[in-house]
């Protein structure tokens, strides 16, 4: 038997909360019993949509006649003084809401404006909040620093990270620093309790965890003591891999391609350097023993109580120099010592990163969206009061105090604002997780990039919801008191006197003044998303050098005793990649150690027989080594010579390819194939030149391409690369294979080309994204307070827009004074929306690619966009100005 | 309370009420008076009205028995009071007094 139709369950909820306890039940039943009849009749849809009608008319008219009995009230000087303030605002507050009930239409329109903002406000404000305000989990972290270095001038990257010796020279000798500490990160292959896993690990020194004050849940942390032999257990691992089991202490596993033994576990809220790190193992770093050159370590450090960062960059700065002396070392290292900058930042500031930019330029949109929301509903206030001034001339003639006036008015906004803000705090509630899921893979974080401190735990809190009541207020004061001020003011007797009579009062020119500010603030957003929707699509379509079509890609980290030579894991790797090509709908397949946009490449010196001959510094290029097919299947064009071939490579044959700016920077003017090239730490291999392939962008669409090496290689663990019209969704045959072929060995890094493509974008498009809606918010917002505003004035001037006809003014002429205030406007609002525009866009200057933060075009096509718009919101207005009847305007009044 | 006066639509309620006959509850009030008057009710409005009516003692209510069909659910049947009665007929004669010898004019003005 079929069940009968139930009527939608939240409406019921509705009904349940709005309606007085003794008619619940038989209103429920009668409407269950038209319902019933109806889902019959018309069908279960159409029902549904009746109930929910139902429901919120029972639930509006109901709780309307709950409300007080509106008492004409006319308060004498005596009476107010009289009443304590308290209940005359509780007073004014009811009355208040009664007027508001008989207003449903400016009321929906007024909270639902204020939600809109508000409720964007609170959410962004909680994602900020968790993001850069919160403090960092550790104590007095306020003095925590992330100290790294550079060496301008030289050819060496420009973050270089932080030589070992150095900060064992920074432990001996900066007074400034009272701790510090050395790590180091990267992934490896993990088993333990029947899991076999690529898992991130940090290496540190036993003083990284005394500076970051770190107290182990179980066990202890490592000791100057300790060897590379034991390992400390992230709260996550020891949760999802051990049970939380409290015995593990002691237990033997295998992490990072070595047995260690467990001796601590750390609590959940220690995470760092982020919360993807699931172990950690000992650094040793024993000062007599350190050697040159080991750049590329990072170092976190607390600073003494009294110092300051000039201080601290003045002792840190010599120390690099006097190493150098110290140790001495080849005439590379010499040089990027002398030239070595040390780079103090923050610790916030460098677990942040490059979002931090993206969050505040969000936050300051929906300000700026805040912004526009107040000025609309101050519109509809001053077009409500002005509305009400004989009433309230009335009131005042009658005695009533102006404050007792203000504050009646006052109280429509207070209870406007706190519907607005509820509703507001409900939207960001729903808001932020939507947030978080929307924020890309390169923003939220994946295997790939590390994670967004504190976003996972971004969310509606007491700070959050202070803020939302402390806007809520500001909104109230905001668009209430103006108006109210204003309308209760001086004049009103004046007002009595004239009858209201074809007066255009005096609110106008403050309304324009509004219409001007809305319009400004639309227009610098406008101008905004305008930018970053340039840059994006400037962006998408630059010339890699690479598809990302149809490109699936992984690695693998291969496990099998049988591999150990170079021979027998080229032989295996290209036995893997037949078995990868043979899978239906794939085209190619090959590999490379570092992928372009993921890892991106390693760098180091290059030279040549010439450059060798001429004692000049060997130029330092990106490489990588590459197998199979990597070429043919990324699309990566050959302009000279041949690619890799199978036997030589097998054989280890040492051929090499190079980029097209890596061919013009080592054989300047001359041809490059068959010449020879060798890695500069690598004295006795000279690889011969075979091909010249086109440049590519390695790290990500902004950088332009560097000169490139790509090795013959064999790898334990490099990246393939799949060409296949099935990318999304071939990554289950894959694993599969691997599972027979190499069981033991995790896959990892899974991506597609495209998903790699659309994270190197991510920050400009979530940026983007969330700055285009705000945009077409303000917009909306902007042509609705204008369009508000113009109506209110033809409403106003029917009178003397029908003696001018009755004069002989045709319609069209009409129509033109209309728009041309409109217009006058708008125009007004243009120009003082370009000015601040032009002082704003700097601001998002990091995320603009190919267009300046001042491009004249851009700026001129949305300041006309925004006047086509204005005029638009303008027209509906001066049609009806034009159909003024002049007989029937005079008789109206 | 002498000159509490009954509104229009207070005494579309309570003609529906008397129509019905001893079966009156919310659903057929909203029929009945759909039907007879010619135009869309809304229902809300019929309930908030009986409740008013109540509350002035010009209608009195009672709960039937659980009902399966409406979900175990029972109706809320009413009657018309006496004072409920008295008020409907002063109006009707409130009006027709209006009314009366105006029936030619209107006939002129169609």
């Amino acid at each position: 038997m079929k069940r009968a139709p139930n009527p939608p369950w939240a409406a019921r909820r509705l009904l349940h909360l709005a309606l007085p306890a003794d008619e619940r039940e038989h209103v429920a039943g009668d409407l269950l019993e038209v319902f019933l009849r109806y889902s019959a009749s018309k069908g279960v849809a159409r029902a549904r949509f009746w109930y929910w009608g139902q429901a919120i008319s029972f639930s509006w008219c109901f709780l309307r006649e709950r409300l007080p009995e509106p008492a004409i009230r006319i308060p004498t000087k005596e009476r107010a003084s009289m009443t304590s303030t308290l209940e005359g605002w509780a007073k004014d507050l009811m009355q208040a809401a009664r007027g508001l009930a008989r207003a449903p239409v400016f009321t929906v329109v007024t909270v639902a404006t204020l939600a809109l903002a508000i409720g964007a406000n609170t959410a962004i404000f909680s994602v900020v909040q968790a993001v850069l305000l919160e403090p960092l989990p550790f104590p007095s972290a306020d003095r925590l620093v992330s100290i790294r270095g550079t060496a301008p001038g030289t050819n060496l990257p420009e973050d270089l990270g932080v030589p070992d010796e150095l900060y064992v020279e920074y432990r001996a000798s900066v007074p400034a620093l009272e701790d510090l500490g050395l790590y180091n990160t990267g992934s490896s292959t993990t088993r333990a309790e029947g899991h076999t896993e690529q898992l991130f690990l940090t290496g540190a020194t036993p003083s990284f965890f005394t500076t970051l004050g770190a107290r182990p849940i179980l066990g202890r942390l490592p000791t100057e003591e300790d060897d590379s032999s034991v390992v400390v257990l992230s709260h996550w691992l020891w949760r999802d891999w051990f049970g939380s089991d409290p015995e593990v202490i002691g237990r033997s596993d295998e992490f990072a391609q070595q047995t260690r033994t467990v001796i601590g576990v750390l609590p959940p809220e220690f995470r760092f350097p982020d919360e993807r790190t699931a172990f950690w193992v000992p650094m040793v770093v024993r000062p007599a023993e350190v050697t040159p050159g080991g750049f590329g370590l990072s170092l976190v450090a607390r600073t003494a109580p009294d110092a300051d960062p000039a201080g601290l960059m003045a002792q840190l700065q010599p120390l690099a120099h006097r190493v150098q002396e110290r140790l001495g070392g080849p005439a590379t290292y010499a040089r990027a010592m002398e030239q070595y900058r040390p780079v103090i930042v923050p610790l916030r500031e460098h677990m942040v990163g490059k979002v931090a930019t993206p969050l505040w330029i969000l936050l300051g949109t929906v300000v700026i969206v805040f912004l526009i929301a107040c000025t609309n509903v101050a519109n509809l206030f001053l077009v409500r009061a002005e509305s009400r001034r004989r009433d309230l001339a009335v009131r005042r003639a009658l005695g009533a105090g102006r404050a007792g006036l203000v504050r009646a008015q006052m109280a429509e906004a207070l209870l406007l604002a706190a519907a607005g803000g509820v509703a507001g705090a409900l939207i960001a509630w729903g808001g932020v997780p939507l947030l978080i899921r929307a924020a890309p893979d390169a923003v939220a974080g994946g295997f790939g990039s590390a994670p967004i401190p504190g976003l996972a735990t971004a969310g509606l809190d007491t700070t959050a919801l202070l803020f939302t009541a402390g806007i809520s207020a500001l909104a109230a004061l905001a668009f209430g008191l103006l108006p109210a001020v204003r309308s209760t003011g001086t004049g009103l007797l004046g007002h009595l006197r004239q009858a209201g009579r074809g007066v255009v009062g005096r609110g106008a020119l403050t309304r324009d003044v509004l219409v001007v500010v809305q319009t400004a603030a639309a227009l610098v957003l406008l101008v905004g998303s305008a930018l970053l929707a340039r840059s994006f699509w400037q962006l998408s379509h630059v010339d890699a050098g690479f598809d990302t079509d149809g490109i699936f890609t992984f690695q693998v980290a291969v496990r099998r005793d049988d591999l150990r030579d170079r021979a027998a894991m080229s032989r295996f790797q290209y036995a893997f990649m037949d078995r990868l090509a043979a899978l239906p709908g794939v085209e190619s397949v090959g590999f490379i150690t570092t992928l372009p946009l993921d890892e991106g490449a390693g760098s180091g010196p290059v030279t040549t027989e010439q450059i060798e001959a001429g004692e000049a510094e060997p130029p330092v290029v990106r490489v990588a080594s590459a197998g199979g097919e990597y070429f043919q299947t990324m699309g990566v064009e050959l302009l000279r010579g041949r690619f890799f071939d199978r036997l030589e490579e097998e054989q280890g044959i040492p051929n090499v390819i190079i980029g097209q700016a890596a061919a013009e920077l080592l054989f300047p003017g001359e041809d490059p194939l068959d010449k020879k090239v060798r890695p500069a730490d690598d004295p006795d291999t000279w690889y011969t030149v075979i091909g010249v392939v086109e440049d590519v962008r390695v790290d990500d669409f902004r950088q332009p391409p560097q000169p490139m090496v790509y090795l013959p290689g064999a790898s334990a663990s490099p990246a393939y690369v799949m060409k296949t019209a099935r990318a999304e969704r071939i990554a289950p045959e894959v694993r599969a294979l691997i599972t027979e072929m190499i069981p033991e060995s995790p896959m990892y890094r899974i991506f597609t080309m495209k998903t790699l493509a659309a994270n190197t974008m991510g920050s400009l498009s979530f940026t983007m994204l969330m700055l285009g809606i705000a945009a077409a918010l303000a917009l909306i917002l902007g042509a609705v307070g204008l369009y508000g505003v113009l109506s209110y004035v033809v409403s106003q001037r029917t009178r003397e827009i029908g003696v001018r006809m009755a004069l002989g003014a045709d319609s069209g002429r009409i129509r033109r004074m209309v728009v041309a205030h409109g217009g006058r406007v708008a125009i007004g609002g243009v120009l003082l929306g370009m000015l601040v525009a032009a002082a704003l866009t700097r601001l998002l200057e990091s995320l603009l690619f190919g267009v300046t933060a001042l491009d004249a075009p851009t700026f001129a096509t949305m300041a006309g966009v925004m006047i086509a718009v204005a005029l638009l919101a303008s027209y509906v207005p001066a049609h009806r100005a034009s159909s003024v009847d002049p007989i029937r305007s005079m008789r109206a009044e | 309370m002498s000159h509490q006066g009954l509104g229009e639509f207070e005494q579309m309620v309570l003609l529906a009420i008397l129509h019905l006959d001893g079966e009156a509850y919310g659903v057929p009030i909203v029929e009945e008076i759909e039907r007879r008057a010619a135009r869309k009710v809304a229902r809300a409005a019929v309930y908030v009205t009986l409740r008013r009516l109540e509350k002035k003692g010009l209608i009195s209510s009672w709960m039937s028995e659980p009902i399966p069909e409406r979900g175990g659910k029972p109706r809320r049947c009413v009657k018309v009071e006496p004072a409920g009665l008295r008020l409907l007929r002063e109006s009707r004669r409130a009006l027709e007094s209006m009314w009366g010898g105006l029936d030619p004019a209107l006939e002129d003005l169609r």
